[in-house]
């Protein structure tokens, strides 16, 4: 009989054991956020996508960030709102761009140097945060 | 007793297993913020020294001299200091390049390494004349030697200068059928983590 105890007494334990393994290592669902640092590098990645095109410059020079901003709306996450900026001379730090309300915002930069024969370095500014 | 070993054991083993949750989660988070902070470091280094490369090409589209590569290099180099320092990262860039015109070779040599830079001599293979030494520049400034030559031919160019009392030289090579050899020291940092490669340009005119 006792051996029967011992016998219940260690499954007891294992299903213990195997309970606490299941609770502390089951995988769980990430909830969506907003991610500053993963934001900064999928916006780099879509200017710099941009640039491959050979869209960017050209937007640049022709003083053109609506253009720029709508090529982007297929290269970021539907979650999130965003717009452009082109930062030059002394207004490197794009003064006149206010940002949105209180939320957090990242802040994806692309440097250029200016294209064909024009040289006009500047600074491609591109803005996200979330929507929620 | 000898049953209720095995619960004792069982508690033991669970107690390991939140441990070892613990630890995991500390590791992630500290490894999660170190990638938030140095993330961008790589991207904005490839960044710069494509944009450098993109400038000699601008220079040389425009018209092919070397008064222009001069301006906009050095222009381009203040500008990227301005902008990093503002997101505080450090930047220097130490430049050099030879600028082939018919029979005359000019060499400039470009500090933005944050500190004057004393001593500096520039030697070249492909002609007997030597250059006047540059001297002293101080950041942010470059300054040019120029001589006449008679044979095409590769050559190298070699720059020595001093900081302080330390001693640096670089080499690099180009041709007299190129229109620009051009050697870039590129310094990026950002926190603890810092980028220093070169780059060599050998770029014959449109």
């Amino acid at each position: 009989m006792k051996g029967y105890i011992h016998v219940l007494e260690a499954m007891i334990a294992a299903l213990l054991i195997l309970s606490a393994a299941v609770v502390l290592y089951q995988g769980r669902q990430a909830a969506p956020s907003f991610d500053v640092s993963t934001m900064k590098e999928t916006g780099y990645n879509c200017l710099k996508n941009l640039d491959s095109k050979g869209m960017l410059r050209f937007y640049l020079l022709a003083n053109d960030s609506q253009s720029a901003r709508n090529e982007l709306r297929s290269c970021l996450p539907n979650t999130v709102n965003y717009t452009t900026a082109f930062c030059a001379g002394d207004d490197l730090a794009c003064s006149n761009y206010t940002l949105h309300g209180n939320k957090t915002t990242a802040l994806a930069d692309y440097l250029v140097a200016g294209e064909g024969s024009t040289f006009q370095p500047s600074f491609i500014n591109l803005y996200i945060w979330s929507r929620v | 007793m000898k049953g209720q070993i095995f619960l004792v054991i069982a508690v033991l083993v669970i107690l390991v297993l939140i441990l070892t949750k613990t630890e995991t989660s500390f590791l992630k988070t500290v490894e999660q913020q170190r990638f938030q902070l140095y993330s961008m470091l790589p991207e904005n280094y490839e960044n710069l020294k494509n944009e450098y490369e993109r400038t000699v090409h601008i220079s040389l589209s425009k018209n092919k001299s070397m008064e222009t590569m001069v301006s906009n290099l050095n222009n381009f180099s203040n500008f990227s200091s301005t902008a990093f320092e503002r997101k505080n990262y450090t930047f220097q860039v130490f430049y050099s390049f030879a600028f082939v015109n018919s029979s005359t070779l000019n060499i400039t040599v470009g500090n933005f390494l944050g500190k004057t830079i004393k001593n500096i001599t520039i030697n070249q293979s492909l002609a007997t004349g030597t250059l006047v030494p540059l001297g002293t520049l101080a950041n942010r400034n470059s300054g040019s030697r120029g001589l006449e030559f008679s044979s095409q031919s590769q050559f190298n160019v070699t720059v020595k200068y001093f900081i302080n009392e330390t001693a640096y030289n670089f080499t690099y090579s180009t041709d007299t059928n190129k229109t620009v050899g051009a050697y870039f020291d590129i310094f990026l940092q950002e926190h603890e983590s810092y980028m220093n490669d070169k780059l060599i340009l050998n770029i014959t005119s449109y």
